[in-house]
């Protein structure tokens, strides 16, 4: 039996994301929000080893309560419960005070094996989460995993590849540990539209709430407050300017092509 | 930990079976810049095994002092090791600010030092500068890079940060610099977790951040039409071909040869995208490169508003009318 606990995010798609050069502050609004891609893949993780080894799968996330159309979905992939770890409190947390709400909502769940979340999110993309929280559970943390060879309940360890940039390295650790995953590690699963169902009609049995005080978490370590981080300003992004010499294709236009080259020196 | 006797610019030097990695020392030249405002001095911390060769290395891209711990359990990387030896020299040095380069390992090191010492962190910064306060602003581009957001820790000290790789210029080598070498023991408790095997990717060619000339494909490239990338490539010296995460996806490349966001960042002299859409999170990854051309059939493709020449029509066509000129230009006249 392996109890696996997944940490998911609901982010806007950054595809339709818009920034507003008067403001400086990025347009969520009329952008629509999905589960962070990875943590997709993290799911599908959680439940083919499920599959293999038995037990049960949860899925966590600290997010505002329209999130809760994520979790739904989760659960119709096949998870058995999800929890929304929601207050006011929480807002504006950077990736410290995050990982420590998200520590202190596993902490509660209990017992666990293995704690999986997406490599990093689309929107932030700082891949700190997997860490963060493995330092603050007092667990072994392990990134880029790519596959889980074995677990092995007798002796409670775990067989792990993962991917760096000189070659594939194999891990083996102490249950429990958390890992990261990146996309395209599996593909994941559509949900099951009779689960689909049932989690709207009995959302309540599917997915509960917590807030700061059923997670026992420390208010001076949650959102705001709790962040070491500040961001001071944003602005957009200055692209360089490009000469935009755009051709329809033929003989002249390559002959122009490789003209531009040896002006630019490169042959 | 709070601010008070917190001082002097710290890098984490990578190394990596006996090699440093350029992407730490490319911090080591950020460092000094920052040192300099903060009239203060740069450290390295390096951590391996049989480190003798590599001690002096740090000082002579730029290190004032370099603080090393040379024991046969940090042999190989092992993140829980790593991570407890680096926590014990921040304890004891107290930096206040401490930089590691944005690597697979170094990424997924820093923030769980950062856990450990409660501070804060920012990611995959891309440029630094120091407040009229003094703190150390960390910029960064969230969002597949369409915004910079400026970072600071005000009050934790050390403010840490990892930096993009290949973002900063590798400083000049200079073997008269001289410098501080301290050889530090600290505890390394027997870990629970292992590495038990590693085998070395397969790398033939160059690796995508080294080239300078990188011949992309994306999602409007057929793979059988391969042949095309590889005799477009031999046109050119320290050539390399890359492609854009749809590929990866699919399995069809390895993510080293990946360019985005979500993959590496490259600046090359050339870059050339064939059937390369130009999301804003592939553009991240190479919208500096020196010279941007795109071969794509859609008229409409994003990557046309971003490169200095396009070519709107069939790679099939295209590219072998290219691969015909380069020839014409090549043979003695």
């Amino acid at each position: 039996m392996l109890k696996i606990i997944v940490g998911i995010k609901w982010v806007p798609d950054t595809a339709d994301v818009k920034f507003d050069p008067v403001k400086g502050t990025i347009i969520r609004e009329g952008v629509e929000s999905i589960i962070n891609p990875p943590d997709l893949n993290a799911i599908e993780l959680a439940l083919a080893l499920k599959e293999k080894y038995g037990g049960e799968v949860y899925v966590i996330s600290m997010s505002p309560p329209s999130a809760i159309k994520g979790l739904k979905m989760a659960v119709a992939m096949g998870v058995d419960k999800a929890f929304l770890v929601s207050d006011r409190k929480f807002a504006a947390a950077d990736t410290l005070a995050t990982s420590y709400t998200l520590s202190c909502a596993i902490k509660k769940i209990g017992s666990y094996d293995l704690v999986i979340f997406g490599e990093e999110t689309i929107d932030s993309a700082t891949g700190h989460i997997g860490p963060e929280v493995g330092e603050m559970l007092g667990i072994p943390h392990l990134s880029y995993v790519t596959e889980v060879q074995e677990v092995d309940l007798q002796q409670r360890t775990i067989k792990m590849v993962r991917e760096v940039e000189d070659g594939v390295e194999f891990f083996q650790a102490n249950l429990p540990v958390v890992i990261s995953v990146g996309v395209g590690i599996n593909t994941p699963r559509y949900p099951i539209p009779l689960r689909r169902l049932l989690t709207e009609l009995e959302t309540n049995k599917y997915i509960e709430t917590w807030a700061l005080n059923d997670i026992g978490a420390d208010p001076e370590k949650v959102g705001f407050k709790g962040s070491p981080t500040r961001v001071v300003k944003v602005i957009a992004a200055p692209m360089p300017a490009r000469r935009l010499e755009i051709r329809e294709a033929s003989g002249e236009t390559v002959k122009l092509f490789i003209k531009r080259l040896k002006e630019a020196e490169i042959i | 930990m709070s601010k008070e006797k917190f001082e002097g610019v710290y890098v984490y030097i990578e190394q990596r079976k006996g090699v440093i990695q350029e992407a730490s020392l490319q911090l080591l030249g950020e460092a000094r810049k920052l040192a300099e405002k903060l009239k203060t001095e740069v450290s390295a911390f390096l951590i391996g095994y049989q480190l003798k060769k590599l001690v002096k290395e740090p000082i002579y891209y730029g290190a004032d002092k370099v603080i090393y711990v040379d024991n046969k359990e940090c042999a190989n990387y092992n993140p829980e090791i790593y991570k407890t030896v680096l926590v014990q020299l921040v304890m004891k040095y107290k930096p206040e600010i401490f930089l590691i380069a944005g690597t697979k390992y170094g990424r997924e090191l820093a923030p769980s030092i950062a856990a450990d010492l409660e501070t804060g962190i920012t990611a995959d910064c891309t440029a630094f500068d120091i407040d009229e306060k003094g703190n150390l602003l960390q910029i960064r581009p969230p969002f597949g890079g369409r915004v910079h957001a400026y970072i600071i820790t005000p009050e934790k000290r050390p403010q840490m940060a990892t930096a993009r790789p290949n973002v900063f210029p590798l400083p000049e080598r200079n073997v008269s610099r001289k410098g501080e070498i301290i050889k530090e023991e600290t505890e390394v408790s027997k870990p629970s977790m292992a590495l038990i095997k590693f085998e070395k990717g397969s790398e033939a060619e160059i690796p995508i951040e080294k080239a300078e000339v990188l011949i992309s494909f994306g999602r409007g490239f057929n793979l059988e039409d391969a042949h095309l990338l590889e005799e477009l490539c031999d046109f050119f010296l320290k050539s390399s071909i890359s492609c854009s995460r749809p590929i990866v996806d699919a399995g069809l490349m390895p993510r080293s040869r990946q360019v985005g966001q979500t993959g590496k960042t490259v600046r090359p002299k050339l870059y050339l995208a064939i059937g390369i859409s130009g999301a804003i999170q592939h553009l991240a990854g190479m919208k500096d490169s020196k010279f941007i051309a795109a071969i794509n059939k859609d008229p409409n493709a994003e990557i046309f508003k971003f490169c200095d020449f396009g070519i709107i029509g069939d790679y099939k066509e295209v590219i072998p009318l290219l691969i015909e000129e380069l020839k014409k230009k090549q043979a003695p006249s």
